[in-house]
């Protein structure tokens, strides 16, 4: 297994304590007779609370998968999966995290169309792949599904920072993020497209982009259902 | 201004989680406190430049410019030699804390062993000089 350093422990740590603690001080608050809250407010307190525990879902999911696949078991079991149902899937986690309804599907399969891919990675890899251009971009992420003789292609398209040329090299290499990145969320860990790219190339598919300072459009290719 | 809000202590706070922001915000100033939020470092310094606070409460990590980073640029200028600031992190890192005093911090807290009412402790007993 490879080393990580202190930066990125710091950064997993940030990434991992920072929504678990403001949830544990703000569970504090709500029981504390001596802190005078409305009904409303409680409300908005247990909707941050509900959004922090998605934040540290994503991020453990990201680096356990990072783990499993370091030490050869991220493996995976594909199988006839709904594609659709997935996006919409990933469009709603990520509507309770984003809170704006910034993803637009357009629908090119049809409903019932299906890929052949391992559902709980073809997922991590589109809501991974979504909450990056909700997290660089603050216009809407349209969402794409072309059918192309063997396989599919999910293209998700943001009006996003973009990524520096000088950067697209470098993309997909492990904790890598781009010069502009910081800037714009400083959160990032750089580990999601390794994965999706490990976990797309695994299934014979792969990942691409191509992006400019205008945004970016990744599309993900996933094997046609078997018949 | 009423006497009252010309009398309260000022906190001032660089947060750029908004819940943090929202917990921080409403804790103290239902304590008495007035509190102002800056979303990053540098805003912080923008509005340093115009107020003085009885206390800064300042992340390490922060978009743009780190926690030393303002610490440092805070310390930098003469007339914020008293001016009290309170670090926080969320990782247990004994080169911070001492990074963090050398650069000038009053004190620093780790957020994952600390409760809310243990940061409001402190934060009393900083405004009060004890």
């Amino acid at each position: 297994m490879s080393k990580i350093d202190i930066d990125t422990v710091s950064k997993i740590a940030h990434e991992v304590f920072s929504p678990l603690i403001s949830s544990k001080w703000a569970i504090d608050m709500l029981i504390d007779d001596n802190f005078k809250i409305d009904k409303n407010k409680s409300i908005e307190y247990l909707k941050n609370i509900k959004k922090n525990l998605e934040r540290i879902n994503l991020v453990t999911n990201k680096i356990l998968n990072l783990q499993l696949l370091e030490i050869n078991e991220l493996k995976q079991r594909p199988a006839n999966t709904n594609l659709l149902d997935v996006i919409e899937n990933c469009k709603n986690q990520l509507l309770e995290l984003d809170g704006l309804n910034r993803i637009e599907i357009k629908q090119v399969a049809d409903e019932k169309h299906e890929v052949f891919a391992d559902p709980i990675y073809l997922e991590f890899a589109i809501l991974n792949l979504l909450h990056n251009a909700l997290v660089y971009s603050d216009e809407k992420v349209i969402v794409e599904v072309d059918c192309k003789g063997d396989f599919d292609e999910v293209k998700i398209a943001d009006k996003g920072i973009g990524i520096p040329l000088s950067c697209q090299n470098n993309i997909f290499t492990k904790f890598y993020r781009a010069s502009n990145a910081n800037k714009k969320y400083h959160k990032g860990l750089g580990i999601s497209l390794f994965l999706i790219k490990n976990i797309a190339n695994d299934w014979g598919g792969g990942v691409n982009f191509i992006s400019n300072e205008s945004g970016s459009i990744f599309s993900l290719k996933i094997l046609c259902q078997k018949k | 201004m009423s006497k009252e809000v010309e009398n309260k202590k000022h906190i001032l706070i660089a947060e750029d989680d908004s819940f943090y922001a929202t917990i921080y915000t409403e804790r103290l100033t239902q304590l008495g406190y007035k509190v102002d939020v800056a979303s990053n470092g540098e805003e912080l310094l923008t509005m340093l430049k115009t107020t003085k606070p009885d206390l800064v409460m300042l992340d390490v990590i922060m978009p743009k410019m780190d926690g030393f980073e303002v610490l440092k640029k805070i310390r930098s200028q003469p007339e914020n030699d008293d001016l009290k600031i309170l670090m926080l992190s969320n990782l247990r890192q004994n080169e911070d804390v001492e990074k963090a005093k050398e650069l000038g911090a009053t004190d620093y807290i780790f957020k994952g062993s600390t409760s809310i009412h243990e940061i409001i402790d402190k934060i009393n007993s900083l405004i009060r000089g004890n």
